[in-house]
């Protein structure tokens, strides 16, 4: 019989008993070896490096989308804690700013109008970032997981291809050609070799090509929705900054001499140290500046070492929340 | 069919490289493009004469490639000449020889026969591999070397033939126990009388009194 013959006959016993539970046997020592950990052989292991490579990649893909989506809610609600904040010590500002007819006042009450056009101009960062959401989401939902199920049908098909490479081995111990009987068995795992590495090789170049797809998928995603994100942001920094340095433009060369601006202003630092800690946003940078430049022009050395006594009280591993708040209510009760 | 002797053949090397259409065209005398791939061990048989002799090569066309490595493995016992073979127009088939030849060295017997082929000689354009470096590599590991083309059949009948003579000639010198099949070599039904009468002479002489 030709070798061809050989295949179609054994494709027909294929639903033999003894057939099957043979597969069936080689199958489950294959996974026992799987799970066991037991040390597979090393050349079946190499012929797969290229596979192996690609599931890291999807891994990798799968672990950092799930991360993506956590830090992108944290963020959203980091970005609503903070526009509370900066909205309440904009009114803070100027309640108090009111209430002072100097100049101070005056500087106070606009930095506080300033803080909560801020404060609301802030929000709109959340809606790219809830897109970004929804698509890392939907990306999940629908790319991640129909590759993960490749994935797995793959893993299923790799499992009997190499029971049946373990099962070929086993019989080529002892092999004979000119051995009918032997040669019978042989061309029985033979036809389920080729059998199981055809479907293995088939799954194996879908899952590389998916993985590979999902990847350049993945990139394509965060590049549209990144860069509408960052035209929000810079256009959030370019309107802030903008009232900022209006603001520091018409209060230049104000000579703080009152003492109840002083303490308003110590007060204010506070806050904002505050605010800085929750975030980690560089637009506060330019509050800081902002009020670094009247810290400059406090005359008063003792004034300037209740700043550097605050800047002390801000170890980087205690709570942000508490040291804000607890400094910050004891300056207010004080106040 | 009867046969003074049976030697038992390897043929080996990375995948692709034309082993399986070297053992058609020497068994079949024909050549086919596109083969499919081998899985585990394909076998071929054929009878030829030297010395007046007929001897049947039981020809073990082994699978290339990486995955089967382990399997092929235990085909290498009891293999008396084994063909190795790499690819003219490939260097890395070139580059990966050694590997092979440890492997060959280690799971079969010390005086195994071998061909060290390189095939594809038909593509004289994409050569990659000189024919000096390969003359080069079987001088430095002992080796029988010869180009071949599994396509135009150049070669291929020596290449086996020779194999077959050089095994033959080792039988003479007594160098293989021809009693021992682990060696690769089974006497034939017809001489099987004779030389078992002649089992407890000396290796050398026993080829030789088949022969007159």
């Amino acid at each position: 019989m030709s070798r061809k013959q050989w295949i179609a006959h054994y494709f027909n016993q294929d639903s033999s008993v003894v057939n099957k539970f043979q597969q069936k046997y080689w199958k489950t020592k294959q996974t026992l070896i799987k799970v066991t950990g037991k040390k597979e052989d090393k050349h079946v292991v190499a012929s797969d490096a290229d596979l192996d490579a690609k599931l890291e990649v999807f891994h990798s893909v799968q672990r950092t989308c799930m991360e993506l989506l956590k830090v992108i809610e944290q963020y959203q609600r980091r970005i609503c804690l903070l526009s509370q904040e900066e909205n309440e010590l904009g009114r803070f500002l100027r309640s108090q700013g009111s209430q002072d007819k100097s100049r101070a006042g005056k500087i106070m009450q606009a930095t506080g109008k300033a803080l909560c056009f801020s404060s609301q101009q802030r929000l709109a960062l959340r809606v790219p970032l809830c897109r970004l959401y929804q698509e890392v989401e939907t990306f999940r939902y629908r790319a991640i997981s129909d590759t993960w199920l490749t994935v797995n049908r793959m893993e299923q098909s790799r499992t009997e291809y190499r029971g049946a490479l373990l099962w070929m081995k086993d019989v080529s111990q002892e092999l004979d050609p000119d051995t009918h009987k032997q040669m019978e068995k042989f061309r029985k795992v033979q036809a389920q070799v080729r059998l199981t590495k055809t479907r293995f090789d088939k799954l194996k170049n879908d899952v590389c090509q998916k993985v590979d797809l999902l990847g350049a998928s993945r990139c394509n995603l965060l590049s549209h929705v990144l860069t509408n994100y960052q035209t929000t942001l810079l256009h959030f920094w370019e309107k802030t900054s903008h009232t900022m340095a209006a603001i520091h433009e018409s209060f230049k060369g104000c000579q703080p001499n009152d003492v109840s601006a002083l303490k308003v202003r110590k007060e204010t630092l506070v806050a904002f140290l505050y605010i800085y800690y929750v975030d980690y946003n560089a637009v506060y940078c330019v509050f800081l500046v902002f009020f670094f430049f009247f810290l400059d022009t406090a005359e008063s050395i003792k004034d300037r070492s209740v700043w550097f006594n605050l800047f002390a009280d801000l170890d980087p591993l205690t709570n942000p929340d508490a040291v804000g708040r607890t400094d910050r209510e004891h300056e207010l009760n004080t106040a | 069919m009867a046969y003074a002797y049976l030697f038992k053949y390897i043929i080996i090397g990375d995948t692709g490289v034309g082993k399986s259409c070297l053992l058609l065209q020497f068994t079949d005398k024909r050549f086919q493009p596109v083969h499919d791939l081998t899985i585990g061990v394909e076998f071929g048989a054929r009878m030829i004469t030297i010395d007046g002799k007929q001897i049947k090569l039981q020809i073990w066309d082994t699978a290339g490639q990486e995955s089967f490595r382990s399997i092929t493995r235990s085909y290498y016992r009891g293999a008396a000449g084994a063909l190795l073979v790499y690819d003219i127009t490939r260097r890395d088939t070139f580059n990966h020889l050694t590997t092979w030849l440890e492997d060959a060295r280690q799971h079969s017997n010390s005086n195994m026969v071998i061909m060290l082929i390189g095939n594809k000689s038909d593509l004289e354009s994409r050569r990659e591999v000189k024919k000096e470096e390969g003359e080069a590599f079987a001088r430095e590991h002992g080796l029988i070397f010869m180009e071949t083309s599994a396509k135009t059949a150049s070669n291929v009948e020596e290449a086996f033939i020779n194999t077959a003579k050089e095994i033959y000639e080792k039988i003479q010198e007594g160098v293989f126990d021809i009693n021992n099949e682990a060696n690769g070599i089974k006497i034939g039904p017809q001489h099987a009388a004779t030389n078992s009468s002649l089992a407890g002479g000396q290796g050398g002489q026993q080829a030789g009194g088949g022969c007159c």
